[in-house]
């Protein structure tokens, strides 16, 4: 168990260290390191900045606690990045250290100041002319040469190389935002598709109420035909009955007329009808 | 105030994007326009902790990287001057050697 525990306390203590180490080595590296390795390569391990209370300006978190007066407006970047190294003589002393004599010795003042000082090391040997002096001064020439000759020449191909470098990192940020247009418009045609979809939606309950509408009245018509049907049917039955029954009546009643009927009732009748046919004929002449 | 923290004054709501270079504390009088019987009472008003000593060298340090080192094109002047001040410093601890090569024994 202690072991174990051992084990670990040594992993983190590993872990800072190298933490620090990686943030000191890309802090003196970084301006000869791309910064696309740095991350991956001399990363910092997230528990070690996790806990921090401040955050970057991107975390909606702390615009949201520390805005004044509930505007959380994020300022934007007020430094920007240099064209150019600042300017200065010798090839390493600042312009600025010039400007500085300007104002109380002249032009003149800071050089005079310069061999005055350079002198003044020199002849109480504070700066000791020893033999590191003089391989100095050849590299000093050799240095010189190398700046006045080959310098413009490597500094254009350089600026050339970091001319290449931004442009190839903005035309990745403008493609990145490109991408992003193209999927806020893919969102925007989404959101107008999915309104499309309503419509669609609407149209096809219509759809399915107008068919169902026809089911309805189709088989309203096959009820009303059915009930029609029988109806039809009692009422032809009725009829046929009544037909029925008539003749039957007709038939029933002849047959007793013609029981009634005796031959004396036929001879009688008969001459009832001569006589009647004589009384016609009697009237007409 | 962990390692890798932001410095306690740093408020991202007010300043914006985190300067390296930049002292985010309440502003003093720049040394540069100083009187020199104000000097004193001007180092008496500074924090002397380590951990504020190591930040102004860390703003030191980043204002001279964004001076000379990190602009788009950069000429030799930061390693010039890195190459002088090596040369300054490594004359400094060798001084104690470099003192018997002196060819004079008065001055």
């Amino acid at each position: 168990m202690s072991k174990l525990m051992f084990s670990q306390s040594s992993l983190v203590i590993i872990k800072l260290l190298w933490s620090k180490l990686s943030k000191f080595l890309t802090m003196i590296f970084r301006p000869f390191i791309q910064p696309r390795f740095n991350k991956q390569f001399l990363f910092v391990p997230n528990f070690i900045l996790a806990h921090t209370s401040t955050c970057p300006a991107s975390k909606p978190k702390c615009g949201a606690s520390a805005g004044k007066g509930g505007t959380t407006s994020i300022k934007k970047i007020d430094f920007k990045r240099a064209e150019k190294s600042a300017p200065c003589r010798f090839g390493f002393i600042p312009e600025e250290w010039f400007q500085f004599f300007h104002s109380k010795t002249g032009v003149t003042g800071p050089y005079i100041f310069g061999l005055v000082f350079v002198n003044y090391l020199v002849s109480k040997e504070i700066y000791v002319l020893e033999h590191e002096y003089y391989s100095g001064l050849s590299y000093v020439v050799i240095l010189y040469f190398i700046s006045k000759k080959m310098a413009p020449g490597i500094g254009a191909s350089l600026d050339k190389e970091v001319d290449a470098e931004i442009a190839e990192w903005e035309k990745g940020r403008a493609d990145q935002m490109k991408v992003f247009e193209t999927t806020i418009k893919d969102a925007k045609d989404a959101q107008w598709r999915a309104e499309g979809q309503k419509i669609l939606i609407e149209a096809k309950k219509e759809n399915v109420a107008m068919q169902l509408e026809a089911v309805y009245r189709e088989r309203a018509m096959r009820l009303y035909q059915m009930v029609k049907g029988r109806l039809d049917y009692h009422v032809k039955k009725r009829r046929t009955e009544n037909k029925l029954h008539q003749k039957w009546m007709i038939a029933w009643i002849l047959e007793n007329v013609h029981k009634s009927i005796t031959a004396d009732f036929q001879k009688q009748a008969l001459n009832q009808a001569i006589k009647d046919l004589a009384l016609a004929a009697s009237r007409v002449k | 105030m962990a390692f890798g923290d932001y410095p306690k004054e740093y408020n991202p709501a007010v300043h914006g994007p985190y300067d390296p270079a930049r002292y985010y504390g309440k502003p003093d009088t720049p040394f540069s326009q100083l009187k020199l019987n104000e000097i004193g009472s001007w180092f008496g008003r500074r924090s002397k902790t380590p951990s504020a000593v190591a930040g102004a060298f860390s703003r030191a340090w980043w204002r001279w990287q964004h001076k000379y080192v990190q602009p788009k094109k950069v000429g030799m002047a930061p390693f010039y001057q890195l190459l002088v001040g090596s040369m300054v410093f490594f004359y400094a601890i060798n001084y104690g050697r470099i003192k018997h090569h002196k060819n004079y024994k008065y001055h």
